[in-house]
């Protein structure tokens, strides 16, 4: 694909807007109880024969009951398991491939829960991929199918397809421009959902939101794909119009409220998550908008995982109390945001 | 298609209406739509109004599943052992037999949740031929319905023609 394809260019220019894509499916095997009613030997039952079909394509393969809480909670802010799963529910396991783009919860609320992960707007790509590894373990598992209903799971919110596509996207401008509720109950309107990443509601963390399909019956996947990457584009497209209007009609606020950020983050002492988050988010969209040049958005990307809880204890290798977390994350935001930024003027003065 | 109460105007509303877990459909003229009091305008998927509508679902299901003469058969799952209460206390399933055990109650729940009663996505591969031709031909009937709606009648032959082609229905398997 050349550089000045069309398609390339509309991704390139969404890139700092949609952030990733994710595909899950919901499977179940046939005749055998959903986990909530299956007993402790049936669902570890499931988790064998589970992990024994994906074993050659997803081989890092995890008992969650057996492996620390700080290492669940790591996989919980990597969006690989669910909060069910963090929480430990019984017989439950992850299966994964090397680079943790593709995984499988075993014993969620459904047998199996496929996931494909994907950088950027590439549903299309995860979908492919989520089939291929669906088509794999079908070789295997007998799932649970109706020729009406589609594929069967626990709830009924799920059935059919048994697919969740989502699109994690950053949308300060509308939030600052205060028109995030109408895009949301708009969705609303077309079988379509918005949630925050972290947090609830349009007051989300960090302006990032999970759009995804709230239907899943009475619809190919291929469609649901397609019409959700169609509203993600337009949603992208008022994004970069609330951008342009902050820059154009609030010029000095946004510049103040980013410089802010800037401060704060390169000079705090103690700093939470949540603030870390939201201080990261102005950043971000201050680079997206070329107030700031000195930092690079995958660095901004990257802190966003790393200043949580269990990315910042695992890194230090050990766990942390409370204040002990904000001070370790406020000297990693100065140590990356400081110091790099100091690096690359030094090359700036070089040239 | 032509209005099936008055013969006359083209019908433009196509509805599929679930009762007793039995599927109906009806192509109407929107003249004939309205005196029926369907509103033809109304938003296609409200999401919001729909999960507010949920409770009132949950109320009809457990009417349904309650009421005597309701054809769900035996009180529990004979697969997993889930009863009615237990279903409605959870708004999930126990298995997958539930599905066929309830189904009197739960298809109307799924179609007021999902707003349609018929996959029309991937088939496993390993299912029987009866069932990806199944819903292969449900998939084919809906694309036809749409062309013919849409006057698209060179697209309408050749989906009939794909549906001649797949074996008949209750055929071997």
């Amino acid at each position: 694909m050349s550089v000045r394809d069309p398609a390339e260019v509309a991704y390139q220019e969404a890139l700092g807007i949609t952030l990733s894509s994710r595909i899950r499916l919901a499977r179940n095997l046939r005749g055998i109880p959903f986990p909530d009613k299956a007993s402790p030997e049936v669902r570890a039952e499931v988790r064998r024969r589970v992990m024994e079909a994906a074993r050659a394509e997803l081989p890092v393969q995890e008992t969650l009951s057996d492996c620390a809480p700080l290492h669940r909670q790591q996989l919980f802010e990597d969006h690989l398991i669910s909060r069910h799963l963090l929480e430990g529910r019984p017989e439950s396991a992850i299966c994964m491939d090397p680079a943790h783009t593709r995984a499988i919860m075993i014993n969620e609320e459904d047998h199996l829960r496929i996931q494909v992960l994907r950088p950027g707007l590439a549903l299309r790509e995860a979908w492919a991929a989520a089939n291929a590894l669906d088509d794999l373990l079908e070789q295997k598992l007998d799932y649970a199918f109706s020729p009406s209903l589609g594929y069967l799971t626990s709830c009924p919110t799920n059935v059919g397809t048994g697919m969740r596509a989502s699109v994690l996207m950053h949308l300060p401008g509308l939030v600052l421009q205060n028109e995030m509720e109408p895009i949301a109950s708009g969705l609303g309107k077309i079988g379509l959902t918005v949630r925050g990443r972290w947090g609830e509601g349009t007051a989300a963390l960090g302006h990032m939101f999970q759009v995804s399909n709230q239907l899943t019956l009475g619809m190919p996947e291929d469609r649901i794909v397609a019409d959700l990457e169609e509203i993600v584009k337009e949603i992208a497209g008022h994004e970069r119009n609330a951008r342009e209007r902050l820059k154009r009609e609030r010029r000095l606020f946004v510049e103040d409220l980013v410089a802010r950020a800037a401060g704060i983050l390169t000079s705090a002492r103690l700093m939470t998550a949540q603030e870390a988050l939201e201080r990261l988010s102005e950043l971000r969209l201050g680079i997206a908008l070329g107030l700031v040049n000195k930092i690079a958005m995958p660095q901004v990307d990257r802190l966003l995982l790393d200043v949580q809880p269990a990315h910042l204890q695992t890194a230090i290798g050990r766990s942390l109390g409370g204040e002990e977390r904000d001070l370790e994350r406020a000297g990693r935001l100065r140590g990356e945001l400081g110091r790099r930024s100091a690096k690359r003027s030094q090359q700036k003065d070089a040239e | 298609m032509l209005c099936e109460n008055c013969h006359q105007k083209e019908a433009t509303v196509h509805l599929t209406q679930v009762v007793d877990g039995k599927t109906a459909k009806y192509h109407l003229c929107e003249d004939c739509a309205a005196q029926k009091g369907i509103d033809v305008h109304a938003d296609p998927v409200d999401l919001s109004g729909m999960m507010e509508n949920l409770k009132e679902q949950l109320g009809h299901l457990k009417e349904n599943l309650e009421a005597p003469r309701a054809p769900a058969g035996s009180p529990a799952c004979p697969s997993c052992g889930m009863t009615r209460a237990e279903i409605l206390k959870r708004g999930r399933l126990g298995c997958d037999r539930c599905y066929e055990v309830f189904a009197a109650g739960m298809v109307p729940v799924v179609v007021s949740l999902q707003h349609a009663d018929q996959h029309l996505g991937k088939v496993p591969h390993r299912s029987s031929d009866r069932l990806r031709n199944s819903v292969e031909l449900a998939r084919l009937r809906r694309e036809l319905d749409k062309a013919v709606a849409g006057e698209n009648y060179e697209l309408a032959a050749k989906l009939r023609d794909q549906i001649k082609a797949l074996p008949p229905e209750g055929g071997p398997p």
